[in-house]
């Protein structure tokens, strides 16, 4: 069926759809369908949002689409009708190479043009203002730190951050010349790294004073060869940002490439942490430097969050800020939706991890699982996706590190890694109950009916219905 | 892949209450465990069986639909062949599609579903069925056999009379006498066989008594008339189990005596009838209620062992729930009624005590396979010579 759905009147609509998915780029485009993911699938999940040139690649591929159809029907009925049958298979790649061309065309021809005129307009907005910038960058953890520095920031400094997701250089762009940026007196860029110099790239145009590198782990591997080349794209900031104002989380990788400041669960340089209690509703700590000292509680679950909020504090009474707002500011920090977001169903409590995309984000949760005291603890995963040539690997480190966190049981999505899982599960000799769900949407609406007081759940990562 | 077949609907009161069980609480956790092919068995007003994959579409029933199906929609046969399966027309060619249940799953109400007919037809027919068997269900749904059954053990009972419909017709006043004499007003008449509080009427006079008794033989023949406990604590408590019992959490409606549930409060207004009252009031699938019931550990404790106790007196099997009364001045907790098949399973009660839906019915399609295998060791066979003499 997953073959013959490439074959429908849907499948141009699918292919236009997975491009913007891919964010316009036509080599991930393609790679994705020449692996035959299941099209009635592809758009479960999500819609294409139409725009004019979402508009004109439908019309162009619906053309295709209808033209290649005539002209086997016309071979078929006046010609020869067994070339006419063999032609059939030729439609979807047709269409598939149609829409990638116009892809690659219009972003020549019209939108790289223009993208370059909004860069122009944005990089002289930016040189106007007199704003601190800080940029965050990393594979995981950029979205937590940027509320961070928001939410506390912001108890003492006017604090403007860039929305949602916006964390690639075109819609930095297009935020900058659309924002009424003027009187703030920090800004927080986002950034997001999809290929070999996409950090360098937003680093120039943002120029920031100081950088947060939140960790490293294998991510978008289909355009980075190994870590060494994302960490090298992260070093990257160095021109630009000075070793004395760069903070990153203590990760080998990181300190063996990165000049700058290390934080962690131990704190940041003098500044020392100590008696650290997790719970359901938040985690609290002691940070302190010599007499200097912060009694803090944040909404943000886990140990992990910890090393962050240092980082924050010390940025923060860099900015000036006094202990009492610093205090009243990461009391305020809340659990942001989708990203370690506990919630209640039913007498159950879940953690909802599902914006999760890397394995270092996997262990922490799988951390605070283990930590956390329940009647029963389920672990809900499909795995992760875009982690290229690694991936067995990756997906056999995670299965061990369900089968350390002991969950009383373990379901998982059914895809091409959930194998790998299992291999992993049964290395770290995991004895619980494990399920394999062949249909996540049905799954997740359903979950109160598999949940009963005094269950823990945690959903980690969600993996979109157009991968296999 | 075993077949469980989910029987709902039937020719009783509770009918509309049933498709909600059926559809919400069994089918639905079912399929969910991918354990099972689940089929749905209609049985109508009228009493006919129909099987069919859309009977599992609640709108098939809010939309009143229902009838123009079964306009056209052929009944289905049931094959009693050393087991049971399902027949019915596939309307190609004149043949026939059939289906053998491995078990049953009853979400019948009331009257010729939890009153032990369809599980004496399913023990004939010799397929597992889910919750109780026929005798713990014929007692179950007789209040006044119950109420025996628990006076036999020991277990307090308010104090009550049996009536009979054709008797009251007969000599209603010397029925209304005798009543009066032993027991004392206000009183709650109720017909002795229905669930869901169809027909319970509470009286503080002769002449309610009358008017109550004559609406409670308007839907059964046999009534019972007892006495309101005082210092009333109303306290109902689900129990899993064939040997090894598990009770839910004990439950308590936030209701006055004088405003009971009635079925309108139960089910037609998501159980608003009953007060809510504090802030632990949980809106189950029986309206607000306190779960778990806020009393003392040792009165909690001394529901639960009566709870546990009818259960097992009255030979309760899978599934069902006990309703007590405690008088919260004496702290005498009194068996008030059972009910093998609770509305809902009881789900949310169940899902608080840390049972989760789909767990809940794989559970009870366990014991039901399980007492089915102990039922098979039973020798029901006795080779005589008795025929050779003829």
């Amino acid at each position: 069926m997953r073959f013959f759905s490439y074959f429908t009147p849907s499948a141009p609509w699918a292919f236009v759809y997975m491009v913007q998915q891919f964010e316009y780029n036509p080599t991930k485009f393609l790679k994705w369908a020449v692996n035959f993911s299941d099209l009635r699938k592809a758009q479960n999940r999500g819609k294409l949002h139409i725009t004019p040139r979402i508009k004109l690649m439908l019309v162009v591929a619906y053309l295709a689409y209808f033209a290649s159809i005539i002209m086997i029907v016309s071979q078929a009925l006046w010609h020869n009708a067994f070339f006419a049958i063999g032609g059939i298979i030729f439609v979807p790649f047709f269409c598939i190479s149609v829409v990638y061309v116009v892809t690659v065309v219009l972003q020549k021809t019209i939108i790289n043009p223009v993208q370059n005129r909004e860069m122009l307009a944005a990089i002289q907005k930016l040189a106007s203002s007199k704003a601190l910038r800080i940029a965050v960058l990393g594979s995981y953890g950029k979205t937590t730190m940027k509320e961070l520095l928001v939410t506390v920031i912001s108890e003492a400094r006017k604090i403007i951050a860039t929305p949602g997701n916006k964390n690639i250089l075109i819609s930095q762009v297009r935020w900058v010349n659309n924002s009424t940026l003027g009187n703030e007196d920090v800004y927080v860029f986002e950034y997001g790294e999809a290929k070999p110099g996409d950090i360098a790239k937003l680093a120039h145009f943002s120029k920031p004073e100081i950088a947060i590198i939140t960790g490293i782990a294998p991510a978008h591997m289909d355009a980075y060869p190994d870590l060494d080349s994302i960490v090298k794209d992260f070093a990257s900031i160095s021109s630009v940002v000075d070793a004395s104002e760069t903070y990153f989380n203590n990760q080998k990788l990181l300190k063996d490439n990165i000049k700058g400041s290390a934080y962690d669960i131990d704190g940041l340089g003098k500044w020392k942490v100590s008696n650290v209690s997790v719970s359901i509703t938040g985690t609290d700590f002691t940070l302190s430097n010599g007499n200097d000292r912060l009694e803090l509680r944040t909404g943000l679950l886990g140990m992990h969050q910890i090393g962050p909020i240092t980082a924050v504090v010390v940025i923060a009474k860099k900015l000036g800020l006094s202990n009492q707002q610093i205090i009243t500011g990461v009391s305020k920090t809340t659990p942001f939706e989708h990203r370690m977001h506990p919630r209640q169903l039913g007498g159950a409590w879940i953690i909802d991890d599902t914006y999760n995309g890397n394995v270092e984000g996997m262990r922490a949760g799988l951390e605070l699982l283990k930590a956390l005291s329940a009647k029963r603890k389920i672990y809900v995963t499909p795995g992760l996706v875009d982690q290229g040539t690694e991936s067995e690997n990756i997906h056999k480190q995670l299965g061990d590190l369900i089968a350390q966190a002991k969950p009383d049981k373990v379901v998982l999505m059914q895809n091409s890694v959930t194998s790998h899982i299992q291999a992993g599960l049964s290395a770290g000799n995991y004895d619980g109950e494990v399920t394999i769900e062949n249909n996540p949407l049905e799954y997740y609406t359903n979950l109160e009916h598999f949940l009963a007081a005094g269950d823990l759940v945690m959903l980690q990562n969600d993996w979109p219905d157009s991968y296999r | 892949m075993k077949t469980v077949a989910v029987i709902f609907g039937g020719r009783s009161t509770e009918h509309d209450v049933s498709i909600v069980t059926a559809l919400a609480s069994i089918i639905k956790p079912l399929e969910l465990t991918k354990q099972y092919k689940v089929e749905a068995i209609y049985i109508a007003k009228n009493g006919a069986w129909y099987w069919d994959e859309k009977l599992k579409d609640i709108n098939l029933f809010s939309s009143g639909q229902i009838q123009d199906f079964l306009h056209k929609t052929q009944p289905t046969s049931v094959q009693f062949d050393g087991g049971m399966t399902l027949v019915k027309a596939s309307g190609i060619a004149g043949r026939k599609t059939s289906r053998k249940i491995d078990v049953v799953f009853p979400a019948m109400h009331g009257t010729y579903g939890e009153d032990g007919s369809l599980m004496g037809l399913l023990r004939m027919a010799g397929v597992p069925f889910v919750g109780c068997d026929m005798d713990a269900s014929v007692l179950a749904m007789d209040k006044v056999l119950a109420k025996q059954v628990a006076e036999s053990s020991n277990i307090p009972v308010a104090k009550y009379e049996c009536i009979y419909r054709d008797a009251f017709a007969r000599k209603p006043a010397d029925i209304l006498r005798i009543v009066e004499k032993t027991l004392t007003y206000p009183l709650f008449v109720k017909p002795a066989h229905l669930g869901s509080s169809i027909g319970i009427t509470r009286v503080t006079n002769v002449q309610e008594l009358q008017n109550a008794i004559e609406v409670a033989c308007h839907y059964d023949s046999k009534v019972i008339v007892e006495e309101e406990v005082a210092n009333l604590i109303e306290v109902t408590l689900p129990i899993l189990g064939n040997d090894q019992l598990k009770p839910a959490l004990l439950e308590k409606p936030l209701t006055k005596p004088e405003d009971f549930f009635d079925f309108e409060s139960k089910y037609m207004h998501g159980g608003k009838g009953g007060k809510k009252s504090g802030g632990k009031g949980t809106k189950g699938s029986q309206g607000y209620s306190e779960l778990p019931a806020q009393l003392d550990a040792e009165l909690y404790k001394k529901a639960e062992q009566t709870g546990l106790a009818v259960y097992r007196e009255l030979g309760c099997n899978g599934i069902a729930r006990i309703d007590m009364l405690i008088d919260n001045k004496t702290n005498i907790v009194y068996f008030n009624e059972v009910n093998p098949l609770p509305g809902g399973l009881y789900e949310h009660n169940w899902r608080a005590a840390g049972v989760s839906s789909v767990d809940l019915v794989q559970t009870l399609v366990r014991l039901a396979e399980e007492r089915f295998q102990q039922q098979q060791q039973e020798n029901t066979v006795f080779s005589t010579n008795y025929l050779q003499q003829f």
